[in-house]
């Protein structure tokens, strides 16, 4: 119930930002657009914290518990999902860094391990099989310019794709 | 019936036949990939048709738009990431069975739903393209304001779990929508300077990581407990449906196809829209079945998939009758159309007696190939969740990141992606809904646009949305649709208050 | 297999860049280039790179790849060609959306700054037409029309603050009156507005007019530019400055490369865009788009001036429109 206490504060908080910035929109330049620019998120912003302060209360009398893995990091399960998650950042943020090649042979293998996959050479096929057909496919055939990584490995990478 | 066996000979020949199953296949293996669109595989075939006559071309443009509308549906069912934003309805219904182990089934019925809904829009748009095409003119912003609210009245059917909680989904989801710059006057709403945020924030990528990437996660958390026989066993079924028991759905068929015939032809909605309304009226009518909506019911596939096929001849409408595309493929096709020296408008099919014709051939020779072959081949795919869960889950992480990425090659997507899948793992736990947030974004800027559009027309009054038979019609029946499940529930209560 | 191929052609690479660098000019180009249209797939200006990039790759000698990067209006394509290095790999698509981001001051980079235009290729011209049931005849009427009745007459666009709210809101303050310009999403959903009566006033390129005008459905009352149109069907239609309204913009086409660009490679590139432009089968696109009716066509010298002068007049109506970021 603590957390989904929180998650409300939260979102509470967002919904309130958002209205204070849809009330500081100018209004229109235009007479006959009545609504503006801030009407209809106004009127969203309102309905909003509304249909919230109902959610809440109605949470403040059930008590109901809600279990979430990712925030139980002394649990197995806790653990291999918020691993996960830190892996599919660390994926984004080198993309742009090593390239989409090697940051998704990287990836593939650290994160299908730590699921709970333990044969090593599968997963090394598997890693090298999924990372040329994605690159394959994307880069060659339908020609995404994927991230190709910085100084010299962007170079080498316009010999793959 | 001379120009019909004019285009009879240019449609079945050797040439046309080996176009057609190219085509098709190629328009499903884009759509079956996020992040490639239906518009993209077309502008990719684009260098092939300049050598071609007139006629090969449109063979081939028309076989790879529905192979796309149709290819969606594939990953929408097997990795819950619509392929295509037309699919985004078949994940509601299309995961639960193959998370079942009917991932065959469902495959199936995707095809053939697909194929029924092109033929249906085919036949109609032969008989009365002109006719419908007056359709495309008398939706203004009027009725567009009241298409959108029945859009939004799916969530009474999507959403059963929690409808507070779905509600306030629906306006989180209004909300993103508003984000960017308006497109009424021009003012930055919400993005704080930064300009990845003034085109707003894309609904592929929402929904990629609402969908896929929080589905993901979730498995990774269960997978020490659960029976993962179904995977690493291969028990994986494949099996198709039988054909009697598809006859048995035949009514969701015709009204999906109806409704997205419809749809199609207006200009400004596009497959999505009527893929949610068709799964909503499918959901509403068949309320009672022993399978719920959201659980598995195949009705729940068959629905947005025949009416997001349906969409493809409904489309095609405006676009060869009156030169104003009806969705943003038809756009890229009457590109097309210019390339190969056509130009669609009111003289094209005056002109050009044969090519509505062709183009109805075609349509009706591709969605004959996906139903014969089509299903055989779709569901090799469901081969995939034999993989062990260890290497699917990464496997659709990266798909996703490429899909994401792919949309407009921008690397703000891939975050946006990111940051949903966190949002719609913790919606998964409160019990919020990641479909009905998903509705509320992508209906978000018609439902906007269209009100402020008609009272800036009506100088200021909302007169016009009461005075114009159409939208007056649409919008009873949008709030009917919306207060009547209310209603409902109040009158069950009333007749058992011990319970 | 796949992997040995890998292995060979990284190796090459390898020894490709430890030569590289230097040798950079004279061998250009030994790889695909990139041409950035800073548009969604499927546009107008989309459809014009695409068949443009493929006529020139043979010029060039190497492939020349579409890459679209649509986010952020315009400004992402602009910041990927920006951020790539001016080596001349990078082209960039430019139309009148880019200085208007810069007259707007929309973004942090300076278009004409960092740019270096190549060539101009082409014009579309923009026409102003009315329903046929709609009351005005000719441009005239509808001038007085609007001039009696400010803000009264609709006219449809495509976005706020782009070029057809400068094209609308520029000629109504030549021809000295107002309009009540409203956007819509798409060109389909406005042409529909007109055709169904919700709009008035309708504006588009040719090629989009053109099979309205012969259906009769659209009657056309102005062409923008100095003289009337060399088109069968529109040479009933007067030009805007034969009727004294000193407004003749309409949108464009062309390239640029990023400043730095060495001149070899920069000659290289207006040479085999030069030849592109003359080849026949560039002149077969332009006459089925109905594109450069009106000769758009500038060398990069007169191309610089030009952008110099539409970013002024740019800057001049949106700022009268409020649109100008401080």
């Amino acid at each position: 119930m603590a957390a989904e206490l929180v998650f409300n504060c939260l979102l509470g908080l967002l919904l309130v930002f958002y209205l204070v910035q849809a009330f500081m929109l100018p209004p229109s330049d235009n007479p006959a657009d009545v609504l503006g620019a801030g009407g209809f998120p106004i009127i969203l912003g309102v309905l909003g914290l509304i249909v919230l302060l109902f959610v809440t209360l109605r949470l403040l009398r059930t008590r109901t518990a809600t279990k979430i893995p990712l925030f139980e990091l002394g649990t197995v399960d806790g653990r291999a999902v918020a691993i996960n998650v830190v892996l599919l950042l660390a994926y984004l943020f080198v993309l742009d860094v090593i390239g989409f090649v090697l940051a998704t042979l990287a990836y593939l293998p650290l994160a299908g391990w730590f699921i709970g996959y333990r044969k090593p050479a599968m997963l090394a096929i598997y890693t090298v099989a999924v990372t040329a057909s994605l690159t394959l496919v994307f880069g060659v055939l339908f020609g995404v310019p994927l991230p190709r990584g910085a100084g010299e490995l962007r170079e080498l990478s316009y010999l793959i794709y | 019936m001379d120009v019909f066996i004019q285009a009879l000979g240019e449609v079945f020949n050797p040439l046309s036949v080996v176009l057609v199953v190219a085509g098709t296949v190629f328009g499903m293996v884009c759509g079956a990939l996020p992040g490639i669109s239906t518009s993209l595989a077309i502008i990719l075939c684009l260098p092939f048709t300049y050598t071609m006559t007139p006629a090969a071309a449109v063979v081939l443009l028309i076989a790879v738009y529905v192979g796309g509308a149709c290819g969606g549906s594939i990953s929408a069912i097997l990795i819950k990431s619509p392929g295509t934003p037309e699919a985004v309805a078949t994940t509601f219904d299309g995961y639960p069975m193959a998370q079942k182990g009917e991932a065959g089934i469902a495959l199936g019925l995707a095809v053939t739903a697909s194929s029924f809904g092109t033929i249906f829009s085919a036949v109609v748009m032969l008989i009365a393209a002109p006719l419908l095409a007056t359709v495309a003119l008398s939706f203004q912003s009027a009725e567009y304001f009241g298409l959108s609210l029945i859009g939004l009245s799916c969530i009474t059917s999507i959403a059963a779990k929690d409808q507070m909680k779905a509600a306030l989904s629906v306006i989180l989801g209004l909300m993103i929508s508003t984000i960017g710059i308006d497109s009424i006057n021009g003012t930055e709403r919400f993005a704080f300077g930064q300009p990845f945020l003034l085109n707003g924030i894309n609904y592929i990528s929402v929904m990629i990581g609402a969908f896929a990437v929080a589905e993901v996660l979730k498995n990774i958390e269960e997978y020490r407990h659960r029976d993962n026989t179904l995977h690493e066993g291969g028990r994986v079924s494949i099996k198709l449906m039988k054909f009697a028991e598809m006859v048995k759905m035949w009514s969701t068929f015709v009204t999906a196809s109806i409704i997205g015939v419809i749809i199609g032809i207006i200009p400004a909605a596009g497959g999505s829209i009527s893929s949610l309304i068709a799964y909503g009226e499918a959901s509403r009518t068949h309320k009672n079945d022993p399978i719920k909506f959201g659980e598995g019911n195949p009705r729940g596939v068959v629905a947005p998939e025949a009416s997001n096929n349906a969409g493809v001849g409904g489309a095609l409408v405006p676009t060869m009758v009156l030169g104003i595309p009806g969705s943003p493929v038809t756009a890229v096709i009457m590109a097309a159309f210019i390339i190969i020296g056509m130009r669609p408008g009111p003289l094209l099919l005056r002109e050009q007696p044969v090519l509505l014709n062709t183009v109805f051939l075609a349509l009706v020779f591709s969605a004959l190939l996906l139903f014969v072959g089509g299903r055989f081949v779709t569901r090799q795919f469901g081969h995939i969740l034999k993989l062990p869960y260890p290497l699917l889950g990464p496997l659709i992480m990266a798909l996703g990141l490429v899909g994401a990425y792919s949309l407009q090659n921008s690397f703000y997507d891939v975050i946006v992606m990111f940051v949903f899948g966190l949002l719609g793992y913790l919606f998964d736990k409160f019990r919020y809904s990641s479909p009905a947030l998903i509705l509320g974004l992508i209906l978000g800027e018609l439902v906007e646009n269209s009100l402020r559009k008609q009272i800036i027309i009506g100088d200021g009054s909302a007169a016009g949305f009461f005075n114009r038979p159409i939208s007056l019609v649409i919008l009873v029946t949008a709030v009917v649709i919306l207060v009547w499940p209310l209603i409902g529930a109040v009158l069950k209560k009333k007749a058992k208050p011990a319970a | 297999m796949i992997l040995r191929n890998l292995f060979t052609s990284a190796a090459a690479g390898l020894a490709l860049v430890a030569l590289g660098g230097a040798a950079g000019a004279q061998d250009y180009p030994r790889r695909p280039i990139e041409m950035v249209v800073p548009f969604g797939a499927g546009g107008a200006s989309d459809i014009f790179a695409r068949q443009f990039a493929q006529i020139a790759s043979k010029y060039l000698g190497k492939p020349i790849s579409v890459i679209n990067k649509g986010g952020a209006g315009t400004i992402e394509g602009m910041l990927y060609a920006y951020s790539a290095p001016a080596d001349g790999y990078t082209i960039l698509e430019v139309t009148p959306s880019l200085p208007i981001v810069e007259a707007r001051n929309s973004s942090s980079i300076k278009f004409r700054a960092e740019f270096e235009p190549i060539m101009k290729v082409q014009a579309d011209v923009q026409l102003i037409g009315v329903p046929k049931s709609s009351p005005y005849k000719t441009i005239e009427e509808l001038v007085a029309f609007g001039k009696a009745n400010p803000k009264k007459l609709k006219i449809g666009g495509i976005s706020p603050g782009a070029l057809d709210d400068y094209i609308a809101n520029g000629f109504a303050r030549a021809a000295g009156f107002t309009w009540n310009y409203v956007p819509y999403r798409g060109a389909s959903v406005m042409k529909a507005a007109v055709l169904g009566g919700e709009l008035d006033v309708y504006q588009d390129k040719l090629i989009s007019f053109m099979s309205l005008v012969e259906s009769g459905d659209i009657r056309p009352l102005v062409v923008l530019g100095e003289k009337r149109l060399d088109v069968p069907a529109l040479k009933d239609v007067p030009s805007s400055v034969e009727k004294g309204i000193n407004f003749t913009e309409g949108s464009w086409r062309g390239f640029v490369v990023k400043k730095g660009t060495p001149e070899k490679v920069k000659k290289i590139i207006i040479e085999a865009f030069q030849k592109t432009y003359e080849d026949p089968a560039y002149k077969e696109v332009e006459k089925k788009e109905m594109t450069d009716i009106v000769p758009g066509y500038e060398t990069a010298e007169q191309f610089k001036k030009s952008l110099d002068k539409e970013v002024e007049e740019y800057r001049a109506v949106f700022t009268e429109l409020g649109l100008v970021k401080k």
